[in-house]
């Protein structure tokens, strides 16, 4: 199997999934109709899960209702949503890049939404989310008061997340813009837990609101502001670069964001690591419906609900996402 | 600087890293674990019928150290049991640090706890192996000697499932053949019945765990049988193993312990219950596997395809030695090839003719018949070593065994090949 393409779901409870039992297992040779093993170790043996479970998958994520706590309008279009979710799946979602799917109670399957988690209360037992309201999904989401569908946990909404796992004592820079500060939440909280150094910018992008200040205020962080896309924007980012010896750029926004940012890190031959949100469009996130596929350099399908790779992998492949 | 990148410390590893290094290259071995000698760890037997030949041409070839040390971490010298005279018995637990200190002193470069996952190639010619990390070393020769045992999902599919064995898969990744990475198929061994792969034919009981007597026994003669009951007896378990030259009548009607410090037991695995049952086991528990109770490590699912000089077939600078390269059981056999390879290697950065060991030695033998053999349906369900089985008698028909080092010495004198690895080369 290709050394660089792992499963976020890999040595999960939710593993062997969907994919084990059709023969399309990212990880695992056997499960992908091969005779011998061949796989991108992840610490455990999928197909001896799989054997002891039976020869056949794990349960999958089921959907749950749960109750809107807290339900409110931050700014323009942008609403905020506490809700309660038992400790389990609460605790399931407290890494970076955990997000749920979520869908208004009435409304058929092909309503699901993917959303961020930002904050995860383990006392309350509750999760908040930052809502845009855009197209017929979310508006319908929005219409339901009391309660909403929820499956999860689901990880890979970010792509390259081991560079954040082992990263400690050093510095980074985090720059999130529109609704993706949301994700970068519980990036920073991460980050910030292991003692890195983190320089921050927040951009208000499209939604024109700079809403986590008030998660983020007790690291003192002191955020810069700016529009990161505008010339000047990209100019200060090249000179931060320049300047101060980063580990890590974290971009929490667009492909265009992602792309931009990519380039001026490459342009410095430092070495930085690049981890970025996924922005594909996430539908059955059990890499079974394909609504998340990206062509590989060698052509092959990437279904990026699950899979980790390289950024560039997922940035030149499928359609760039403004 | 010729520089020799070797993949799997096993003792084909350890013995290629020995031999490249007296011919004058920089070496490194890349090694998984935390430990050197893989299977080696739970082994012991040397010496044993042909092996004995095998260890004598060696020694006088110049590929001495290895054996030095086994022969003085031997429990037991000179022993007999049922189909095997004039056996050794290594002590499993003393040998990997004195290999370890060895390579120290021959000043090779080890990474442990480094598993080597890919290769990159320009054009045909393999310029560095990728490990798990992300990091490349680099090199102008390299030998596979990652061997062929596992991963669990083979031990899963082929065998009972995994008997946590020595290699220790979940905690240091699976083993990935270099061979097949850099684009060449393996080959796959089989059982007498056409089955793939073979468990390994022996385990280990804690010596704890034996009655005081036997123990005592054990470590005073260095060998016990004990019959077992005739309900058990289940000479089925002789197919499924590795060790044809362990598949004796003597072995499915007799429990037979070796003292190699802890008590090697000569069956695949025995069933907790069945073993309890016998006289002097009432409180047995394995060592090794951790399982041993119902199942072994599955091997001989990856064997490179090569030449007689150890070089890999379809590969530019690629060599291969131990089980990795053939359907080779032993420490000894490992050490043979592994020694082969590891000079061959550094012949080939000079561009000189690679070295064939003449057919005349039971060593250059082995190599060249397992060559032939693996070509036919029949010659890969068959193991070929020079303990026993087959290719032991094969030995004696031809010849080729003999236990007196001064004939050996006089032949290998008239062939030239005295020292042959003592060269330095470049
Ligand atoms: C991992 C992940 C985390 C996300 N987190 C948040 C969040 O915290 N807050 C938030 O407001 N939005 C988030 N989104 C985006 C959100 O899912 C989309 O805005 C939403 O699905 C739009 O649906 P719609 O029907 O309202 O709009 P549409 O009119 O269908 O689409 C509007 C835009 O949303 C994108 N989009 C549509 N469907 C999807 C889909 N299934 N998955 C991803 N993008 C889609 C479209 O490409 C288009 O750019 C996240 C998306 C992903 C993949
Ligand atoms: C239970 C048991 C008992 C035995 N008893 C005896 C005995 O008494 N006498 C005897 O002569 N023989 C015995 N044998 C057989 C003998 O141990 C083997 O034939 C021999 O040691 C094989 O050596 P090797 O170097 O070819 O392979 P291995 O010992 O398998 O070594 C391969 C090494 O490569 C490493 N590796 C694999 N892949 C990678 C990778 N991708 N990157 C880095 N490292 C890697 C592994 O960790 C391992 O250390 C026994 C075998 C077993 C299993
Ligand atoms: S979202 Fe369905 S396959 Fe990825």
């Amino acid at each position: 199997m290709d050394s660089h393409i792992r499963c976020i779901d890999a040595g999960s409870e939710y593993c062997p999934c969907f994919l084990s039992e059709t023969g399309d297992c990212i990880v695992c040779s056997h499960l992908h109709g091969n005779d011998f093993c061949d796989c991108n170790w992840c610490g455990t043996c999928i197909f001896n899960e799989f054997y002891w479970n039976g020869l056949q998958m794990k349960k999958s994520r089921g959907s749950i209702l749960s109750r809107i706590v807290d339900h409110q309008f931050i700014h323009r279009d942008l609403i905020l949503l506490t809700l309660q979710v038992p400790q389990s799946m609460c605790r399931a979602l407290i890494q970076p890049g955990s997000y749920v799917i979520l869908r208004n109670p009435e409304k058929p399957s092909y309503f699901d939404t993917p959303i961020s988690v930002m904050e995860v209360s383990e006392e309350k037992s509750q999760i908040t989310v930052i809502l845009q309201e855009i197209g017929a999904k979310t508006k319908s989401l929005l219409a339901s008061e009391k309660e909403v569908l929820l499956k999860g946990p689901y990880w890979n909404g970010i792509i390259g997340l081991e560079h954040l796992k082992n990263l400690k004592n050093k510095k980074v820079l985090i720059i999130a813009r529109g609704i993706a500060q949301a994700p970068a939440v519980p990036v920073i909280k991460y980050l910030h837990k292991n003692k890195n150094n983190i320089m921050l910018i927040l951009d208000p992008g499209n939604i024109q609101s700079v809403f986590i200040e008030k998660y983020i205020n007790l690291w003192n962080l002191e955020p810069i502001i700016m529009d990161v896309r505008s010339e000047a924007g990209l100019s200060h980012v090249k000179n931060l670069l320049q300047h101060n010896e980063f580990s890590l750029i974290f971009s929490s926004g667009s492909d265009l964001l992602h792309q931009d940012l990519l380039q001026i890190a490459k342009d410095q031959e430092k070495n930085i690591a690049f981890s970025m949100t996924n922005n594909r469009e996430i539908c059955c996130g059990e890499g079974v419906c394909g609504a998340c596929s990206v062509f590989a350099k060698d052509g092959k399908v990437l279904k990026v609900c699950k899979v980790q790779t390289f950024v560039e992998e997922i940035l030149q492949g499928g359609t760039v996402h403004g | 600087m010729a520089k020799v990148v070797i993949v799997g410390g096993g003792w084909s590893g350890v013995a290629a890293a020995i031999t490249a290094k007296k011919a004058g290259a920089k070496v490194t071995i890349i090694e998984r674990m935390d430990i050197l000698l893989g299977l080696g760890n739970v082994g012991g037997i040397m010496r044993n019928n042909g092996r004995y030949t095998a260890a004598e041409e060696c020694i006088l070839m110049g590929s001495k150290e290895l054996f030095d040390i086994t022969d003085r971490a031997s429990r037991h010298v000179n022993i007999d049991f049922p189909g095997h005279n004039h056996a050794s018995l290594y002590d499993i637990c003393k040998v990997e640090p004195m290999v370890r200190r060895l390579l120290k002193e021959f000043d090779t470069e080890i990474y442990f706890m480094a598993r080597g996952v890919d290769v990159e190639k320009k054009e045909n010619t393999i310029t560095g192996i990728r490990l798990h990390n992300g990091e490349l070393v680099e090199g102008d020769v390299f030998i596979d000697t990652t061997g062929a045992t596992g991963p669990m999902g083979n031990c899963t599919k082929y065998g009972n499932g995994c008997a946590m064995c020595i290699l220790r898969c979940p905690s240091f990744g699976p083993r990935v053949s270099i061979t097949q990475k850099s684009g060449i198929e393996d080959l796959v061994g089989k059982r007498s019945d056409g089955s793939l792969g073979a468990f390994s034919g022996s385990c280990k009981l804690n010596k704890d765990s034996l009655s005081e007597e036997l123990a005592a026994q054990l470590n005073r003669e260095g060998v016990v049988i004990l019959p077992v009951p005739p309900d058990d007896i289940n000479s089925e378990k002789l197919n499924i193993k590795v060790c044809q030259q362990y598949a004796l009548k003597e072995y499915s009607e007799n429990i037979i312990l070796l003292d190699t410090g802890h008590a090697k037991l000569m069956a695949p695995f025995y069933p907790m219950e069945k073993l309890r049952k016998i006289k002097g086991l009432e409180n047995a528990r394995f060592e090794d596997p951790y399982s041993g109770g119902m199942g072994n490590s599955v091997r001989y699912l990856a064997i490179s395809p090569r030449d007689n000089r150890m070089k890999v077939t379809g590969g530019e600078n690629l060599f291969c030695g131990g089980e990795k390269s053939g359907l080779f059981v032993g420490h000894t056999e490992a050490i043979t090839t592994g020694s082969l390879a590891g000079h061959n290697a550094v012949r080939y950065f000079k561009g000189m003719p690679l070295l064939e060991l003449p057919i005349a030695l039971t060593t250059g033998d082995l190599i060249a018949y397992e060559n032939d053999c693996r070509k036919s349906e029949d010659g890969i369900r068959t193991r070929y070593t020079f303990a026993g089985a087959d290719y032991f008698k094969r030995m004696k028909d031809l010849g080729l065994y003999t236990i007196d080092r001064e004939v050996l010495r006089s032949k290998i004198k008239r062939m030239d090949l005295l020292n042959i690895f003592e060269e330095k080369l470049v």
